[in-house]
């Protein structure tokens, strides 16, 4: 069928030509002067919904990301003040290193507690370290001093932790929550355990591979009880053959150890004078009126003698026996059974297995127990004994320096340890932030290919838009054509 | 000769007739709903003859007409309805569309991610209060977000409304100008007059009301047309049914015919709004309120359940208040019926009531049944708890405040030290009694000596109890503490325990049963030890959620923690079974934390423990602290306040106060637990929006808006497409064509020039005639 066509309908056809050519063109310019292929859900309604869900997405990502960023750098912002803190504790062990040399004076020692002193100072400032108004090691507990240092006489005596046991988490993925700095408690008190040692210039050892449960360091006193010369049948309880009996101050004697574990060397001529030595301590000679000498061993064992009912001429090795008991820390004290575990409490009820068997004599020692107490309580301790604050005699200095440097190693390790987990953390949130880089990207892109305006393509529809309205814009400028009446 | 001239005189007076018609249709090419009219000729009535020869007589014109087809025009003014329907429709789903801005960083979508993302940013430094404060301004931007998409919406409603008025005033007066045309066409048919132009003029008229109303028109034989608009007659011949356009009782637009007739489908672009504003708009709305509810509801259960960097609260007050009719009693209501905006549940809400100074914890349960239980039975069990106290205020606003040197919140901290009245590794000998009520004997007589002294004979009379067959521990408590000296009778987590006044190695406790076994009866042990070792007991972590549980610890054995081999402590839940034994002998370094179930766990200090004194403690392990939504409901430490997208807005109680946000899920300035969790609502499905999330429910919300504005305007353009199609049709048949009506003049010009010749010959024949 052929329709009449009317001038009317023409120009009503090109009207419409020339507003869908229109719209398209102003819809091409549009796309390109705004950069984006969509600006609203009807322009197309899937690719608009996964353009939203992706700028959300996207949204989410960039703040994660800055998140662990942020959570990176107060891991990195802890592990530096840790690598400073384990800085000194390297300077205070070469300090007590050198304090333990034995050749220092009383002056250079003096010289050495200040150093160490001040190292402490210096841990417990960077342990309070605040960083953009909070404290680094304070736990949850960002506004409080979260190491707090007693002091007597102008020196650091405790520290003590105020701070909590809750640090900050950040969302690495959507089931995945971790945290992000270490809490005080956990650099400084999360210690393990190390074997105890112990400074016992008495003959005290540790037992190997028992569970003591005592913590920081602790005295061990050994006192003695009796002595037992020979066989103890002799005159005055010595011995029966030689007729060395105990001397009039031998409530004084220190020397410890079952039968056997000590000796006295013995020579007597027919008066009844002689010589005598103690294990293989020094041989004295005696004329057998004295009534309490005093002989000492190599180890420091003590004994005081009565050699007035000697037996003239006697030569030989008499057998001695010291009976002892021994106490920790205020606990209570237990007969010495001269055994590889003797298992002993402290006034807490905590324990620690000591091997009795080689005592020599009484007095006191040091049992550390590395990984228990805090490098504060270490350094302080060091401090002290350096100048001689515990009373234990000078020559015991070296020994027990060497002994807290142990309980100082094993609290540095504690350190390293926090630093070695910030390292990883730091690292694992180096990673993911990476992770969500490139996941930013991606999300950046598909959005781009959804949202944005594609330059070229939408620059070529511009030109074609721009063509089609041209062509309708002369195709209708020659509506008004040749008719009849041009021809009547 | 007389015939000739009439002959001529008729060719002459149709050609000049139908030369008018054709000016008439030239005049009219280009006027709206014109066709073009057609002069209908014929030859003019015969005349008999000479010998009865008929003879023609010439031409004339038998009628007028126009070229119109009734059916086209009316399948246009179907279409001409169906493009005004999609008209207002795409016009409105634009203004929704410009109102909802969603692809843009001020779309609520945008305002909605950052507020989860300032949520985020906080748990990073939670005691930031420039970061706190961010949260509170991205919450403001949010709720105005809302606050404009739903006025705009509502505002849609009222000019949509004002515009289906204006629609139905120019219906109206086109309904009256339809009716006029009706008289006069039929007035002049009547009289065989051609009303062609008038019904031009009504055709227009009627597709106008198609558009504007989806009018129907029926056409009758008299030349009138009865318009009808949703099956509701409006125009009957010359009578007019006026339309009227107002809002009904659900806010919709109520549209009636002659004053009482409802138009409940009209057509057009009445119709498109009718639909937007009854149907489409209140269910966007609902559904910007239904998603600004469940924010609300969701964020302030997260929120409740935190702590402000402050810590505990030492009072607080509900965001929503009790509204009840004037004249009831606000307390006597069941708390369903309390007017509050929020549903409660059958459930729990537990209380942890903080010492500030020890910082020690005790739990408490206020069992909520919202349908039998009132707003005054709430109050009461809040009362009960122990340095709590709880009112409702002359407004309905429900206050909490804790007493001096205590506070309170709802967060699923642990009592760090559950030891409650020396029941468990004391300095003093303790002896805990068995399960109550128990059945004593009247007169049963028992023998306590304490700390080594002189046994002590207590009796136990039928008129010390309630019920002597049901004993109470309480009751038996006071007997005891009646009776003798030197110890003191308690009850602790529902148990008696009986504990020496003196502490340490010293003290002691030994009992031996009289008359009646009443020591049987207790379930008391013969004896307990006091110990100058006592233990400590520390809980540490936090509840991992789930259900609540009530643990209870007991000494296994009698022994010193990390020394003698094999002691143990025994874990019970509520039901008895036990749960885990935990080796607190030999090998357990005292101090070291056990875990007891999953983020819980349990240390000793050194001390002895007597598990033959039945030493004991309990720990309240929280679950959902709220499963009542007591705090959602009455919006305590609530983040939102409000309860849709008109009302929602930050808690007044933040406004201004960022330190105030619960953003610790325990406590502490630098605990930014529960800013993870408001944070991890951005993903979470939530029930209340058909298990999607909030970000997910709202993209699906835009892109319906979306989809149906691009169906509106997709129909829109194939309705033009359709129009012009049937337009066109129109054109062919109704449409003025110059060309064609020059050649017809050209034509009838001609015929005109003839018959003028032929009269002229006539006229000279005449003439010839009259010279002879």
């Amino acid at each position: 069928m052929t329709f009449r066509i009317t001038p009317a309908i023409l120009f009503e056809h090109s009207r419409f030509d020339l507003t869908s050519a229109y719209a398209r063109f102003a819809r091409a310019q549009g796309q390109i002067s705004s950069g984006k292929r969509i600006t609203r859900f009807s322009q197309d309604p899937a690719a608009a919904s996964r353009a939203l869900d992706l700028k959300v997405t996207l949204a989410r990502t960039v703040q994660q990301r800055e998140s662990i960023t942020a959570a990176r750098f107060a891991a990195d912002t802890q592990a530096a003040l840790l690598e400073e803190v384990s800085g000194l504790l390297i300077d205070a062990r070469a300090a007590a290193q050198d304090a333990a040399s034995g050749t220092n004076s009383p002056s250079d020692l003096k010289t050495v507690a200040a150093e160490l002193n001040s190292i402490l100072e210096q841990i417990v400032a960077k342990a309070n370290q605040q960083l953009q108004g909070r404290y680094v090691f304070a736990g949850s507990r960002v506004d409080t001093v979260p190491f707090t240092a007693s002091k007597a006489l102008g020196s650091i005596s405790a520290v003590t932790y105020a701070g909590d046991d809750i640090t900050r988490q950040v969302r690495l993925g959507p089931a995945d929550v971790k945290d992000v700095d270490l809490s005080g408690q956990q650099v400084f008190y999360a210690l393990q355990r190390a074997p105890t040692a112990i400074a016992s210039p008495i003959g005290l050892a540790t037992t190997a591979g028992a569970a003591d449960t005592m913590v920081g360091s602790a005295r061990i006193v050994v006192q003695h009880l009796a002595t037992t010369i020979g066989d103890g049948l002799g005159p005055g309880g010595g011995d029966s053959a030689s007729g060395v009996a105990p001397g009039a101050s031998s409530g004084l004697d220190t020397l410890i150890g079952p039968p056997g574990a000590h000796v006295l060397h013995l020579v007597s001529d027919a008066t009844g004078g002689g010589t005598v030595a103690l294990d293989d301590g020094s041989t004295i000679q005696f004329t057998g009126a004295e009534t309490d000498l005093v002989l000492t061993s190599v180890s420091g064992a003590v004994i005081h003698l009565d050699l007035t009912n000697i037996t003239p001429g006697f030569s030989g090795d008499i057998d001695l026996a010291g009976d002892g008991e021994i106490s920790v820390a205020g606990g209570p004290a237990q007969a010495l059974t001269f055994s590889a575990d003797q298992a002993l409490q402290d006034g807490a009820g905590r324990l620690v297995h000591l091997d009795t068997r080689n005592v020599q004599r009484a007095g006191d020692s040091l049992v550390v127990f590395p990984g228990t107490e805090t490098v504060f309580d270490t350094l302080i301790a060091l401090r002290d004994d350096i100048l001689g604050k515990a009373g234990f005699p000078p020559e015991h200095l070296v020994l027990r320096i060497q002994t807290r440097l142990v309980a100082l190693d094993r609290g540095h390790e504690g350190i390293l340890g926090g630093l070695g987990e910030l390292g990883a953390r730091s690292a694992s949130f180096e990673r993911v932030a990476a992770a969500l880089d490139l996941f930013e990207l991606s999300l950046e892109e598909m959005r781009g290919n959804l949202e944005d305006t594609d330059v070229f393509a939408s620059s070529l529809e511009l030109s074609e838009a721009e063509s089609a309205y041209q062509a309708a814009l002369v195709a209708s400028a020659r509506l008004n054509g040749p008719s009849l009446l041009d021809y009547i | 000769m007389t015939v000739g001239f009439s002959i001529g005189l008729r060719a002459l007076l149709t050609a000049q007739h139908v030369m008018d018609v054709i000016g008439h249709n030239l005049a009219n090419q280009n006027t709206p709903g014109y066709s073009r009219q057609i002069a209908v000729l014929q030859t003019a009535r015969q005349v008999t003859g000479d010998r009865l020869i008929q003879l023609g007589t010439g031409v004339q014109v038998s009628d007028v007409y126009s070229a119109v087809n009734e059916a086209l025009l009316a399948r246009i003014r179907s279409e001409v309805a169906h493009s005004g329907r999609f008209s207002a429709e795409a016009s409105l789903f634009d203004q929704i569309e410009s109102l909802l801005g969603d692809l843009t960083d001020s779309g609520l979508a945008a305002k909605l991610q950052s507020l989860f993302d300032s949520a985020t940013e906080a748990a990073t430094a939670p005691e930031d209060q420039v970061l706190r404060q961010n949260m509170l301004s991205a919450a403001s931007e949010l709720a105005l977000a809302f606050h404009l998409r739903s006025s705009g919406l509502t505002e849609l409603r009222s000019t949509s409304l004002l515009e289906a008025q204006t629609i139905v005033t120019t219906a109206n007066q086109l309904l009256h100008q339809v009716a006029e045309l009706n008289i006069k066409i039929k007035t002049q048919e009547s009289v065989g007059t051609n009303a062609s132009d008038l019904k031009d003029q009504r055709s227009v008229h009627l597709e106008k009301l198609a558009e504007l109303i989806g009018a129907n028109a029926v056409m009758l034989e008299d030349g009138t047309v009865n318009v009808s608009v949703a099956g509701a007659n409006v125009v009957s011949g010359g009578g007019v049914a006026d339309l009227a356009a107002g809002i009904d009782l659900q806010g919709g637009i109520r549209v009636t015919a002659g004053g009482a007739l409802s138009v409940s489908a009209p057509g057009g672009r009445l119709g498109g709004i009718v639909d937007l504003v009854e149907e489409y708009l209140p269910a966007r709305l609902a559904d910007l309120d239904r998603m600004a509810r469940n924010l609300i509801l969701e964020l302030n259960r997260v929120h409740a359940r935190g702590v402000p960097a402050s810590g505990p609260f030492t009072q607080l007050s509900s965001t929503y208040t009790v509204h009840v009719p004037p004249g009831v009693d606000p307390l006597s209501v069941a708390l369903q019926d309390a007017g509050l905006p929020f549903d409660l549940q059958a459930g729990t809400l537990s209380i942890a009531v903080s010492d500030l100074a020890s910082g020690d914890v005790q739990r408490f349960e206020v069992a909520v049944n919202p349908v039998n239980g009132t707003v005054g039975d709430l109050l009461d069990a809040l009362n009960a708890i122990p340095q709590l106290s709880a009112f409702v205020d002359g407004v309905g606003r429900l206050h909490l405040k804790a007493a001096s040197g205590y506070g309170f919140d709802f967060s699923r901290r642990l009592d760090a030290l559950p030891v409650e009245g020396g029941t468990f590794g004391a300095g003093a000998a303790t002896l805990v009694a068995g399960s109550f009520p128990v059945s004593l004997v009247n007169g049963a007589q028992l023998n306590i000596a304490v700390d080594g002294g002189a046994p002590q004979t207590v009796t136990f009379n039928a008129a010390d109890f309630a019920d002597i067959n049901n004993a109470t521990a309480a009751e038996v408590a006071a007997v005891l503490n009646a009776q003798t000296t030197g110890l003191l009778a308690s009850v602790v987590d529902g148990r008696l325990v009986i504990t020496s006044n003196a502490s340490g190695a010293a003290s002691s406790l030994a009992v031996t049963d009289g008359a009646g076994l009443p020591a049987a009866a207790l379930g008391l042990p013969a004896s307990a030890s006091g110990t100058d070792q006592p233990v400590s007991v520390a809980i540490s972590g936090m509840s991992a959620g789930g259900s609540a549980a009530r643990l209870t610890f007991k000494a296994a054995g009698d022994g010193q923690i990390g020394i003698t081999p094999g002691l143990e402590v025994e874990v019970y839940d509520e039901s008895g079974l036990l749960l885990t034994t935990l080796q607190v002998g030999e090998g357990y370094e005292p101090g070291d934390p056990l875990e007891v179930t999953e983020g819980v766990y349990v240390s000793f200090s050194p001390g002895t423990i007597q598990g033959s004194a039945q030493q004991f403690f309990d720990l309240e392990i929280p679950g959902d602290t709220d499963s009542a939504d007591v705090l959602a409901a009455f919006g305590l430490n609530a983040f939102f306040e409000g309860m849709d997208a008109n009302t929602i807005d930050v808690s007044e109680l933040l406004a201004g106060h960022p330190e105030m946000i619960a953003g610790a899920s325990y406590a502490g300035a630098g605990d930014g637990g529960n800013f993870l969790a408001m944070a991890e609502l951005a993903t979470r499905p939530l029930a209340g929006l058909g298990s999607v999330s909030i970000s997910g429910f709202y993209n699906a919300f835009a892109a319906g808006v979306g989809t149906s504005a691009a169906g509106a305007t997709s129909s829109l353009q194939a309705s033009a497409i359709v129009l012009l199609t049937l337009e066109t049709q129109r054109a062919a048949e109704s449409g003025v064509n110059p060309d064609e009506e020059l050649l017809s003049l050209s034509r009838f010009q001609s015929a005109y020039e003839a018959a003028a010749k032929y009269l002229s010959v006539l006229m000279e024949l005449d003439d010839v005639l009259m010279e002879l």
